[in-house]
Parts: structure tokens; C-alpha cells; sequence
């Protein structure tokens, strides 16, 4: 069986498992300027490399309500694929590892992690609406 | 005003604006001063932009006009999370900023 | 001038009759009496009876001289010169009556050698009256004399006595009074010296207190020092971990980022993924310790601020109690130092208080002696006193009998008033006021004259000068009354010598006076008034003195 590596953030109680492919970067403490009239699922703007960087809530993108304060880690990700691959910041409350998963968890889109239900997310499709 | 993009402040973010939109930015007065028109990290409110096409804006500051911004264009992913009328990102001394397209409305607080 | 019976021993003087008795004997007798009244007199001292004795035993050898005479000259008076006899007989019997100026008249008309003798007689026996009359004056003066400083030293020394008394019962209150002092100081003293020393345990006691209080104290600013250091380190800590988390943070996305390099790196990152995972850990477990260490530290903390707030109640509990007990240490010294200084006191009036007690008991001791020694002049006094009072009585007595005796001496008040009388013309009545005035004035003895005419009708009378103002109505009384059932009036009246009537109480001036009175005769024998003399005894014997 084939093992990708994910790296596994935490959004509150629950867990998510990102393409370790499709990260750049795990950063804390990045300067964030909110946007007022932005959609609900905008933390904010910010600079990475130089460049703008839009960030996203990530529990927000997954579908999970009751987000009260701004997530405090951003993952630097890649979303999307080949000529519209765009770097997107995802804010997560914690990045927790990198951790090897089944290849196939990606289908499914969960996973099991030491007994915890992770869900583990399609970083090209992510955002992109139905 | 001809290219470029004249950045100001509002609502404590950074926005771009088209500057063949903006005719003429009138000062109106309500409390403190501040420069000239143009005049960068001017923090006199009441800054008003008289848009081509009718129309005002209320500006905090006007901070400058920008003609060599790298511009990234929205994607339709991101284009959904920005307010309507925003056309792509830019960085401005190390600060993320908005660029409105020429029709786009620069959202209220 | 009320009438007081005359003394036993006047009676016995004036109305002895003269008897005849045996020469010899008489002469004897009268040797006898006369050689002892001259011993006596030669042999008296000032202050005692000796020389009343003296005159008794002279007055006494006159009367047997008298009456020897006259025996031996009754005895001659049956001679056949029965008209010599009978002149020299009525001498005599002048001589027997006192009137030794009438006797000597009478002596003189005898034959040459009778009448020698007879008026040498006279002459020897006026001299000695003369004499006894002088000495007798002397004895009432002295008497008098002797009585009012008797009476005057006897009221001082009364006085001295209730003086002396008095500082008796002040000096016996006062040593009272020290010795109540003195034991009360005493017992204070004890007092205090009870207290005092149970002052001192107190006063330790509480120094041990406010020491280990003290100790206490210090002991809590250690434990709050200690605290504020533990405090301060505690904080320092948690910047530290603080540190060391944020390190540990990094450190961990430092080893995610490697993680995700080395699976982007594929194979060839794969020891660097292990590496990184290592690293992971590493951080991971930085982060739990220093959660750890931060829980145990906050926990820590709390214990130490929760002991620091008691540790800080407890030493303003502490500060509290000492800033207390310093306070009763300092009122302990007070009251300590007070109780000295009582102490101190109170030893000092003990001591002074005995030492005023003995000196009290010295005077009271000397007052005592002194007292008893004023009694005993008192009494001294006293007797002196009556002793004078009876001397002075003899002397009157004596003075009196004097005064029977008329003699040609400014000394007998017979003669005196007869001088008077002598000078009342044939008839009274015109002049008597002027005479009776002048009579008084030029004699100071003199309280009161009178003239009396036959009937007893005052004719005129006079008081003397000092006693006019308070006599003016016992005179008008005088002026109005009637004289004739007087006694002494009557007297005079029917004899032609002066008659002396005993001291009695003046009604004008309360002090004894002797009367003397004479009836003035014409030419024809036959009385025409009758002075008086009122003589002032005190005056009287002070006259020649």
C-alpha cells in the first residue's frame, strides 16, 4: 500500500490532514490586516515572500461553524493545480505533524490517526465551488 | 490622473484605485488638518475622492500614487472571499493591498 | 463709809484700862520685851515678819512702860502734893488715851525734875510711835507692794502656765500627727517596695515579650523578603519559559517545515524527515516541560502570595502587637521610675518624721518640766500672795494703832484733822465749802472731807480731784443725809480726841480707807461741827515712802 506524507493541523477539536506536497510553509505569527466587507471565510491579507498573500479559514472552508477568534498558524498552501496553482494561506489553530497516510485517504477524504477521524483535504479542489 | 493606481486607506485597509477614476480629491473639513492632496501617510480624515462618473468617496488618507505595483490578479477561487469590484492583490511597503477595478466599488467598513 | 466692827486687836490696844501692878515685875517685863524687840529689829531682814515682831514687841514694851509708870506714879499720886499728883496723874492718863501732845503740855507744868523726867518719857515714847508709825506705813507699802507683784507674777505665770499648756497640747499634736506620718510613710515605703519589685518581674517579663516579638517580626520580614524574592524569581521563571516556549513553538515549526522539505524532497529527504521528527519531538517535549514547570510555578505562586498575604497579616499583626508592647515596656519604665521616686519620698519623710518625732518628744519632755515648775510658782505665788495680803493687813492693823497716838508729826493723821478742825471758824457755814475744798486738794490721800455741824447736817464736803467726775451723785446723797446716828459722829462729839474708824470700802473709789474725825470746839468747850476725813489707805502709806 502506498503512504503519502500529510501534515495534520488541528481546526478546534477536530483534525485535518493536508498534502504535504501542497504546503509551502507552516508560519505562526504573521501579520494579518482583516478586510472589511470581505466574505466570511477571509481571515485577512497578508505578505509572504513578497507577495500578497490571502488567507483563508480553513474550519470555515471544511464547512465548520463557530469560528470566534482569528486561527493563530497559517499554512502556506498550494490550492488549485498546474496553471492555476495560486499560494493561499489556510489559518488553522495548530500544525500538528507530518505523518504518513494511506494514499487512498485522499479519496475518501478522512482518515484515521491514532484512533481520530481526520479529514484529510483535497488541497486542488479546496475552495473551489460546486 | 493617467495609469497608476492612487492607494488610500479605508477602513483600515489598503485599496487601489484606477486613478483615471478619481477627478479630484476635495479636503473636507471636520476635524484636524492635513497636507496637501497626494501628501503620503496623511492621517486627516475627511478626505473626500470625486470619482469620474459622479459619485464620492470617503477616504481616510490618501497615501500615493503607485504606478509600478505588481499586480496578482484574482483567481475566481479567491475572487469569491474579496469584495466585488476588487480585481487583484498588490504589496505596497510590505503591506497587502487591494486594487479595484475601474468600476469596482470599494466597499464601506 | 459703812461701820465695820473694829479688830479684836485695836479693842485690846485703846480699851485696856490702866491697872496698877508690881514695880518689879513690870519693870522686868518690861526689860524683857524691849531687850527682844531691839534684838529683833537690829536682826530683821527686809522680806520676812521680823520686823512686824519687832514693833509688836515695842508696842508691847510701851504698854508696860505704860503701865509700870503709872503704877509707880499712882503709887506717888498718894503724896501729900495731891495737886502735882494729880496733874502728873492726868498725863498720864492723857498719855494712857494716846494724846502724847496733851501729856507733854501737861508734863511740862510739873515741878523741874518730875517734869524731866516725865517728858523725857513723853519724848522717848513719841519718838518710838513716831518710829512705829513710819514702819508701820513702810510694812503696808512693802505689803502692798509685795501683794500686787505677787498678783501680777501669779497672773503671768497663770499665763505662762495656760501658755505653756497650750504649746503642751500643739507639741503633743504635732508629735501625734508626725507619728501618724511617719507610720503611714512606713507602710507606703513597703508598699512600694513590694510593687517595685514586682514591677521589675513585670517590666522582664515584658521586655522577654517585646524581644520575642521582635524575633518574630524579623522572622516574618525574612519569610516576606524570602517571598518577594521567591516572587520576583518566580516571574523571571515564567519569562523564561516564556521564552523557552516560544522557542519550542519554532522549533517545532521549524522541524514541520523540514518535514515537509524532506517529503517534498523524496528519498533523498528521508534522513531528513527522520532528523526533523527527532527534532519534533524535541520541541514537543520542550513544550510540555515548560507547561509543567509552568503549571508547578503558577501553583507555587499562589501558595507563595497566599502566604505572603497571611506572612503580611501576620506582621501587622506582629508590628501590631509589638508597637504595643513597646508601648506597655515604656509605660512599665514610667511607672517603674514613679515608683522610685515614691519610694524615695516616702523613705525621706519616714526618716524626717523620726527625726521629728525625737525632737518633738525632746520639747514636749522640756514643756512637761517646764509646766511642772510653773504649777509650783504658782502655788509659790499664791502663798506669797496671801502671805502679803496678811502682812499687809497686820501693817494696817499696826498703822492704826499708830494713828492712836497724837503726835506732832505730819505722820499722824490725829493730828492732821484736829490741824484741820483747828482751822473751822466759830461758825461754820459762810467759807466751810472754800476750807473743806482746799483741805482736800492739799492732801492726796484725802478721798473725802466733811463738816459736819452738831445736828449731823453736812455743812459742806468735797471729794478728792481724780474721783469728782464718777461721785457726783454719791456727794449729793452725802450733802442730804444726816450724820448724827453715825458712831464715829457721836464719838467725836462726846470726846475731844480725833477718832479713827478701820479701813472699810470706799463708796467712791472701792479701795480701803481709813475715817478720821474730830469735833471742833469753842472756846467755850462746846462743839460746833465735826470734821471728817475719808483717807485713802493706798495713797496714805505711799506718802514718805
Amino acid at each position: 500500500m502506498t503512504v503519502a506524507p500529510y501534515l495534520l493541523v488541528r481546526l478546534g477539536e477536530s483534525l485535518a490532514a493536508l498534502p504535504a506536497g501542497a504546503v509551502r510553509r507552516v508560519v505562526r505569527g504573521t501579520r494579518l490586516h482583516p478586510l472589511p466587507g470581505a466574505g466570511l471565510g477571509l481571515v485577512g491579507l497578508a505578505e509572504f515572500a513578497g507577495e500578497p498573500l490571502a488567507v483563508l479559514d480553513l474550519a470555515q472552508l471544511l464547512g465548520q461553524e463557530g469560528r470566534t477568534s482569528r486561527p493563530p498558524v497559517t499554512i502556506v498552501t498550494w490550492l488549485g493545480s498546474g496553471d492555476d496553482r495560486e499560494l493561499v494561506g489556510l489559518g488553522v489553530d495548530e500544525a500538528i505533524e507530518v505523518t504518513e497516510l494511506d494514499a487512498a485517504a485522499l479519496a475518501l477524504g478522512q482518515a484515521l490517526v491514532g484512533g481520530r477521524p481526520v479529514i484529510v483535504v483535497d488541497t486542488e479542489q479546496l475552495g473551489i465551488e460546486p | 490622473m493617467i495609469g497608476g493606481f492612487l492607494i488610500v486607506r479605508r477602513a483600515g485597509a489598503l485599496w487601489g484605485l484606477p486613478a483615471e477614476r478619481v477627478s479630484t480629491i476635495e479636503r473636507v473639513v471636520q476635524e484636524g488638518q492635513g497636507g496637501a492632496p497626494g501628501a503620503p501617510a496623511s492621517n486627516a480624515p475627511g478626505l473626500e475622492l470625486h470619482l469620474a462618473g459622479g459619485g464620492r468617496l470617503t477616504v481616510d488618507a490618501v497615501l500615493t500614487v503607485a504606478g509600478n505595483l505588481r499586480i496578482h490578479p484574482l483567481s475566481g477561487r479567491l475572487r469569491r472571499f474579496l469584495p466585488a469590484g476588487a480585481a487583484g492583490l498588490a504589496l505596497l511597503a510590505g503591506e497587502p493591498l487591494v486594487l479595484m477595478a475601474p468600476e469596482g466599488e470599494i466597499p464601506h467598513a | 463709809m459703812t461701820a465695820m466692827p473694829p479688830p479684836a486687836s485695836l479693842t485690846r490696844a485703846t480699851g485696856t484700862r490702866i491697872e496698877s501692878g508690881s514695880p518689879v515685875t513690870s519693870a522686868v517685863l518690861f526689860a524683857v520685851v524691849w531687850a527682844a524687840g531691839g534684838w529683833l529689829l537690829a536682826g530683821a531682814s527686809r522680806e520676812s515678819n521680823t520686823p512686824l515682831l519687832a514693833l509688836l514687841f515695842h508696842a508691847a514694851a510701851v504698854g508696860c512702860a505704860i503701865h509700870f509708870l503709872a503704877g509707880r506714879l499712882r503709887t506717888h499720886g498718894r503724896d501729900s502734893r495731891s495737886g502735882m499728883r494729880a496733874q502728873l496723874v492726868e498725863a498720864f492718863s492723857q498719855l494712857g488715851d494716846g494724846d502724847l501732845i496733851r501729856a507733854g503740855e501737861l508734863a511740862r507744868a510739873l515741878d523741874s525734875d518730875l517734869a524731866g523726867g516725865v517728858e523725857r518719857s513723853v519724848s522717848g515714847l513719841a519718838t518710838r510711835v513716831e518710829q512705829i508709825q513710819a514702819s508701820s506705813h513702810a510694812v503696808v507699802g512693802a505689803a502692798e507692794g509685795v501683794e500686787r507683784g505677787a498678783a501680777a507674777l501669779a497672773a503671768s505665770s497663770a499665763q505662762q502656765a495656760a501658755a505653756a499648756g497650750e504649746v503642751t497640747a500643739a507639741m503633743e499634736e504635732l508629735s501625734r500627727t508626725a507619728a501618724e506620718i511617719s507610720e503611714h510613710a512606713e507602710r507606703q515605703n513597703q508598699l512600694v517596695l513590694s510593687a517595685e519589685s514586682e514591677g521589675a518581674g513585670g517590666a522582664e517579663a515584658v521586655a522577654e515579650a517585646v524581644e520575642g516579638v521582635g524575633a518574630v517580626e524579623r522572622r516574618i520580614a525574612d519569610v516576606t523578603a524570602r517571598a518577594d524574592t521567591l516572587g520576583t524569581r518566580s516571574r523571571e521563571i515564567f519569562r523564561v519559559l516564556e521564552l523557552i516556549s516560544d522557542i519550542a513553538q519554532e522549533t517545532h515549526l521549524l522541524s514541520l517545515n523540514a518535514a515537509l522539505e524532506a517529503s517534498a524532497a523524496g528519498d533523498r529527504g528521508r534522513r531528513f524527515a527522520v532528523v526533523a521528527g527527532e527534532v519534533r519531538i524535541l520541541a514537543e517535549r520542550v513544550r510540555d516541560s515548560v507547561a509543567s514547570v509552568r503549571s508547578q510555578i503558577e501553583e507555587f505562586a499562589s501558595a507563595i502570595r497566599s502566604t505572603v498575604v497571611a506572612t503580611e497579616e501576620g506582621g501587622k499583626e506582629a508590628a501590631r502587637v509589638l508597637a504595643e508592647a513597646r508601648a506597655a515596656t515604656a509605660a512599665l519604665a514610667t511607672l517603674r521610675t514613679s515608683l522610685r521616686e515614691s519610694s524615695e519620698a516616702a523613705r525621706q519623710i519616714f526618716s524626717v518624721t523620726r527625726q521629728q518625732t525625737a525632737a518633738t518628744e525632746e520639747v514636749l519632755s522640756t514643756l512637761r518640766e517646764l509646766h511642772q515648775v510653773v504649777e509650783r510658782m504658782s502655788r509659790d505665788l499664791f502663798q506669797l500672795s496671801a502671805t502679803s495680803r496678811r502682812l499687809r493687813t497686820i501693817g494696817l492693823d499696826l498703822e492704826l494703832l499708830a494713828q492712836t497716838f497724837r503726835l506732832d508729826s505730819p505722820r499722824s493723821l490725829k493730828q492732821l484733822v484736829h490741824d484741820w478742825a483747828a482751822r473751822v471758824p466759830e461758825t461754820p457755814g459762810a467759807g466751810a465749802q472754800e476750807l473743806i475744798d482746799e483741805l482736800v486738794s492739799c492732801a492726796p490721800f484725802v478721798e473725802c472731807g466733811c463738816l459736819v455741824d452738831v445736828k449731823g447736817r453736812v455743812l459742806a464736803t468735797q471729794v478728792a480731784d481724780e474721783l469728782r467726775a464718777g461721785s457726783a451723785e454719791a456727794l449729793q446723797e452725802l450733802r442730804r443725809r444726816n450724820l448724827s446716828d453715825r458712831p464715829w459722829f457721836r464719838k467725836a462729839l462726846e470726846s475731844s480726841r480725833a477718832v479713827v474708824v478701820p479701813p472699810q470700802r470706799s463708796v467712791m473709789s472701792g479701795e480701803p480707807c481709813i475715817m478720821v474725825a474730830v469735833a471742833r470746839r469753842g472756846s467755850d468747850g462746846q462743839p460746833i461741827a465735826v470734821v471728817e476725813l475719808d483717807v485713802n489707805v493706798r495713797h496714805w502709806t505711799e506718802i514718805g515712802s
